[in-house]
């Protein structure tokens, strides 16, 4: 953990919201800084540099969207959307943009401070394509002999089932769309084969998972994409 | 002829035709007439002679009417003065006794053509009306048949155009904005919108002015108010429908098939069949209210129950919620660790539930807008599973036990929609059985047919999904089994049991279900096995 406090800036019109997200993360220990405007989001992200951004999708003077991409031309600071029930398109799209996560109002404090460490976690991690390995529980990947072990066992995966693992161990507790898996592999003209997607996620699972039917390293977000649960799902769910 | 003036231009052709006709037979019949008595006239007194023209006569007059008849006589009378009457060859009469016959011999003549020439447009006119009277009672037998109240109007339509031999007829509906739309057309040839806008067109004028516009003179309107749309063709004729004070629509009658105007009795007949069409509109418009007055209430009754579900359902959460942390403000209360926790415990859980209420309200109402269509896409049944488990308390995921048929295909659904079905279902299962008893959840290919409620029947998908929830509890009480799938159904056994229902979980379910094209269901449990609800949807492959 870095010595200094981290820096978190809470962007939403609702004041009872900023409130209480506030008053939360403060009791957790970081610092805090609020918007409640698109543009003053912007200018107080590229002024205080903060460690994260918790970003409201529904805003008055600027679409939560259009912050995102604006914030994601210069900046890969994690960002966690928030987002109302009818917004499943608008999530997506967020997710789509570069958006790290997403939670979905209202929300508990304790499942937002679980993603905040999950976000932080990952951002102070060293670029995971420069790691030879990556290890979860009993699960390891070899990423310089492309092979992957499950409690040792070397684990007889297909070509795109290795190409799934990796890209969702590389980017390993954050939510990938549809989109970006398939994008990372098979390309980007096949970005609407969800079929694909789906049948392959549900072989690999087959492969990595104890109980398949309940699947603790690659979950689903259901109607968005699937996250690689580092953590123990047990710790980290509500 | 008194009958004369009212005959329209239809009639008096055929008169004229008919008398032309007439005019010949007399010529024909003197000049045979003439003929046979030159011949016989050695047998034959001159007097005797114009006593065999008088039938020639009448038969003329009962046949062709009073001009060939007068014409007859006329001709008749030259014939016997000229060939008959000395000095013969010329027209002159010297004996004045043959004088009085010829004039007797005329005035009876003349009498009696009249007379059967009346005669005979009488019993014209009689069979005239006949004829209307059968297509009037024809059409209101038509009518009166007719149990569906929606072939009415094209029923009346059909009359019209068999009736009076026309190209078309159009029947519009008035809404109370005086907007006109077509509710029957029957015409031969298809009517282009341009044609059918200029009906409409027509229509207007007629309801504007309140009269019937294109029978006789009346047409030389449609010259005025339809100049721009000039076509040689007549336009045909619009009859504004009136049932008391209200003006309900409009009748429009094409040009007849062979070019000619409407006779009297066509008038008549479009008249009536358009009194008829008024009726029907009027009560149309009167069953139409009373639907809307029935939605309406239908719309209060469900008000009603959103009510009282809301008065318990928000209320009795709000109360904890308000009681738990008023008190934790209490500067002064002294709080034992232990009620501390459970008093922000309880405004934790309560805060979840009016979460769950007002989100499934949402739902409810953005499918029952048709705004959450769902968004389809390739699903894994296996997964929807892992997520509606994981959205369980732990202690309740337990309970379930999940068979899978192998190599289940995929499907193609709205993943969010299914697993919000699946889990509600689980959740309702894991409320109405005991804690200690299992669930099972079973998925696999829809069979072709299975038994429902002892009745056999064919499911919509045979080659879909089918989808089982079944649990050990009481089972559904008879009689319920479509009224749990209401908005704010809450079964009347649980109405004062400590299980909380908002009435909305099931009623979503099937709304998902039924947005994709599938069916959703309960029965209990078939007699010899433990008592218990079984919930099953099926889902169409696509």
């Amino acid at each position: 953990m870095q010595d200094e406090l981290e820096h978190i800036l809470v962007v939403d019109d609702e004041p009872e919201i900023l409130r209480a997200v506030r008053a939360g993360l403060q009791a957790q220990g970081y610092k805090v800084e609020t918007a409640s405007r698109g543009e003053d989001a912007l200018r107080m992200a590229s002024q205080a540099a903060p460690d994260m951004v918790i970003l409201d999708l529904m805003m008055p003077d600027m679409d939560g969207l259009e912050v995102c991409k604006r914030l994601r031309a210069w900046s890969d600071v994690p960002i966690l959307v928030l987002s109302a029930r009818t917004q499943e398109r608008q999530k997506v799209a967020a997710l789509d943009l570069g958006a790290d996560d997403y939670l979905t109002k209202p929300f508990g404090m304790d499942e937002l401070t679980a993603r905040i460490r999950a976000a932080l976690r990952r951002s102070g991690r060293a670029k995971p394509a420069d790691l030879p390995a990556f290890t979860a529980r009993n699960l390891t990947v070899d990423y310089v002999r492309r092979l992957a072990f499950k409690a040792g066992q070397e684990l007889k995966l297909t070509p795109h089932e290795y190409e799934i693992l990796r890209y969702v161990t590389q980017n390993a507790d954050r939510v990938l769309t549809h989109r970006q898996i398939l994008a990372a592999v098979w390309g980007p003209e096949d970005v609407e084969e969800t079929q694909y997607l789906r049948v392959h996620i549900g072989n690999l699972r087959r492969k990595i998972e104890d109980n398949p039917a309940r699947p603790v390293f690659i979950v689903t977000e259901p109607g968005v994409g699937y996250r690689f649960r580092t953590a123990d799902a047990q710790q980290e769910r509500p | 002829m008194a009958t004369r003036d009212s005959m329209d231009d239809d009639q008096q052709r055929e008169v004229a035709r008919n008398s032309t006709v007439g005019i010949l037979w007399a010529l024909i019949g003197a000049g045979a007439a003439t003929a046979c008595f030159w011949l016989g006239r050695g047998y034959l007194d001159k007097s005797q002679a114009i006593l065999l023209y008088l039938p020639l006569v009448i038969a003329v007059s009962v046949r062709f009417g009073f001009i060939p008849a007068v014409f007859g006589s006329v001709l008749c009378f030259s014939c016997w003065n000229f060939f008959f009457l000395p000095p013969y060859k010329t027209l002159i009469v010297d004996n004045p006794r043959d004088w009085l016959s010829l004039i007797v011999f005329l005035i009876a003549a003349i009498t009696t053509a009249r007379l059967a020439s009346q005669a005979r447009l009488q019993a014209e006119t009689a069979r005239a009306r006949e004829l209307e009277t059968l297509a009037l009672y024809q059409a209101s037998e038509t009518l009166s048949a007719e149990i569906d109240a929606s072939r009415l109007l094209p029923a009346i339509a059909e009359r019209v155009v068999t009736v009076c031999e026309t190209t078309r007829c159009v029947i519009m509906r008035r809404s109370a904005s005086g907007v006109l739309t077509s509710v029957a057309t029957v015409s031969e040839l298809a009517l282009s919108a341009g044609e059918v806008d200029l009906i409409r067109q027509m229509c207007q004028i007629a309801c504007e002015r309140d009269q019937v516009i294109g029978f006789g003179s009346s047409a030389s309107l449609w010259s005025k108010a339809l100049e721009e749309t000039a076509s040689s063709q007549s336009p045909g004729v619009c009859v504004p429908l009136r049932v008391e004070n209200a003006l309900v629509g409009a009748l429009h009658v094409g040009p007849r098939l062979n070019g000619r105007a409407f006779s009297n009795r066509d008038q008549r007949l479009i008249l009536a069949l358009a009194n008829h069409a008024a009726v029907v509109i009027a009560r149309q418009t009167l069953a139409d209210e009373a639907s809307q007055a029935n939605a309406l209430r239908e719309a209060d009754t469900l008000k009603d129950a959103l009510l009282s579900m809301v008065t318990h359902e928000l209320r009795t959460p709000l109360a904890a919620i308000k009681a738990a942390s008023s008190g934790l403000r209490q500067r002064h209360a002294v709080w034992p660790e232990a009620a501390r926790d459970e008093a922000i415990a309880t405004i934790d859980v309560e805060a979840d539930r009016l979460t769950t209420l007002v989100s499934n309200l949402l739902d409810l109402s953005r499918l029952e807008a048709g705004s959450w269509n769902p968004s389809k896409d390739w699903c894994d049944l296996t997964e929807i599973v892992g997520t509606s488990l994981d959205r369980l308390p732990e202690k309740d995921a337990l309970r379930i036990q999940v068979t899978i048929e192998d190599e289940l295909p995929l499907i193609k659904a709205d993943y969010v929609q299914l697993a919000l079905v699946v889990t509600n279902l689980l959740e309702n299962a894991v409320k109405y059985s005991p804690a200690e008893t299992p669930i099972e959840l079973r998925m696999c290919r829809g069979r072709n047919d299975f038994t429902f409620n002892g009745h056999h029947e064919n499911t919509i998908s045979p080659s879909g999904i089918e989808v089982d929830v079944r649990d050990y509890g009481e089972g559904i009480p008879p009689g319920e089994e479509d009224d749990i799938f209401t908005r704010f159904y809450r079964s009347p056994r649980h109405a004062n049991s400590s299980i909380h229902g908002t009435g909305l979980g099931l009623a979503l379910c099937r709304a998902i279900i039924e947005a994709h094209g599938g069916h959703i269901r309960v029965s209990n449990a078939p007699a010899g096995e433990p008592s218990g609800a079984v919930f099953s949807f099926t889902l169409p492959m696509e």
